[in-house]
């Protein structure tokens, strides 16, 4: 048999009208001072369905409504002694990972920029002008081009990390870690993820609010509070552990 | 730690946008990208490791590419060599191109999500 997990605590969670994926059973797995959320799971699969998902994330919630908790990932299945192998190996890390986290919320923040081909273009003093480039062999014209491409990929990446340096340098005082993914080529070109203090969150919220006002060409999605999923890290090291994604 | 009402741990999480439709759009375009679980037929693995090998390729051709165009800025090749050079990126380029759809694969598929360190390409 195998266990469906929700997410790691060191408190013992109130399971009350606790209610696990598909109407099954939840119970709390002790090992030493570290409490597992799971559910027993007949089958090597999890149906991927937006109530599977939903519930999963009720779950979790729940829990950390009254606890602090290190999230597994949604679809995460391990036996009962490889649960007891890991949590008995790792029982210091976690330990350490939930203290990190503790007292403390996920805020998110993505960022769509408009008008991002701008950065991309060429001024005209730079670009090769069709006659030379009939007077230059194909190879030529064709390294010149690539050239041109890679200065404005440049540019546009330049731009990137200014807006990242930019959000980063306006929230450092009121988040406590950072989570930030940008991707250049894309619309949406930054995806964010804050642990804040719980106490701190007015504060976060006021400075994201002053951010939001002083760039109104970009478009924001803030999102939370979340449990810590970005920050837990613990999908990562349970992959690399019993070697499954 | 006291846990009430106005704890955030005990909050519903809220998305605040101005931008509903924008966000789902690009947020599907995300989730379209992400890997689906593996299903092990001598189809999907012929296909997923082109891929592997594809992705490992275009990242060196991108590294050649970079490298011939830093040696042509910095003026230590004579016009045949950067002509020769072009030449042979271009056919490069080319056949990447025709291995690419031989195997069914679009330019976004040929990358590798490393996790916390970001994308390869």
């Amino acid at each position: 048999m195998k266990f469906y997990l929700y997410c790691v605590t060191d408190a013992e969670p109130n399971l009350t009208e606790v209610v696990g994926l598909e109407g099954r059973a939840v119970e709390v797995v002790n090992n030493g001072s570290l409490f597992v959320v799971a559910s027993p799971f007949e089958g090597d699969v999890v149906a991927v369905t937006r109530e599977n998902v939903l519930q999963h994330e009720a779950i979790v919630r729940k829990i950390f409504s009254t606890a602090t908790v290190l999230p597994f990932r949604f679809g995460t299945l391990v036996t009962e002694p490889g649960l007891h192998s890991y949590l008995s190996s790792r029982e210091a890390a976690l330990l350490e990972r939930l203290s990190q986290v503790r007292d403390c919320i996920e805020m998110s923040v993505k960022i769509i920029w408009q008008n991002s081909d701008k950065f991309c273009e060429i001024e005209p003093e730079s670009q090769v002008s069709i006659p030379e480039l009939d007077e230059i062999g194909a190879g030529t014209a064709f390294l010149m081009f690539k050239r041109q491409e890679l200065i404005g990929n440049e540019r546009l990446e330049n731009e990137a990390r200014a807006l990242d340096d930019w959000l980063r340098c306006g929230l450092k005082d009121v988040v406590k870690r950072e989570q930030v993914t940008i991707e250049p080529r894309q619309r949406l070109v930054v995806s964010s993820s804050y642990l804040v203090e719980q106490a701190r969150l007015p504060d976060y919220r006021r400075e994201l609010a002053k951010l939001q006002a002083e760039r109104t060409t970009l478009h924001f999605l803030s999102s939370g509070p979340w449990p810590p999923y970005t920050f837990a890290n613990i999908d990562l090291e349970f992959g690399a552990h019993f070697g499954v994604s | 730690m006291t846990f009430s009402p106005e704890n955030p741990q005990s909050a519903e999480p809220a998305i605040e946008t101005s931008h509903t439709d924008e966000f789902v759009e690009q947020l599907r375009c995300v989730a379209d990208t992400l890997p689906s679980r593996i299903n092990v037929d001598s189809q999907s693995v012929e296909q997923g490791l082109a891929k592997l090998v594809l992705t490992l390729i275009e990242f060196i051709r991108r590294l050649l590419e970079k490298q011939a165009i830093r040696r042509m800025e910095g003026g230590d090749l004579s016009p045949q060599q950067i002509e020769d050079l072009g030449l042979a990126l271009m056919k490069l380029e080319a056949k990447l191109n025709e291995l690419k759809i031989q195997f069914g694969l679009e330019d976004e598929d040929l990358n590798i999500d490393l996790g916390p360190v970001g994308r390869l390409i």
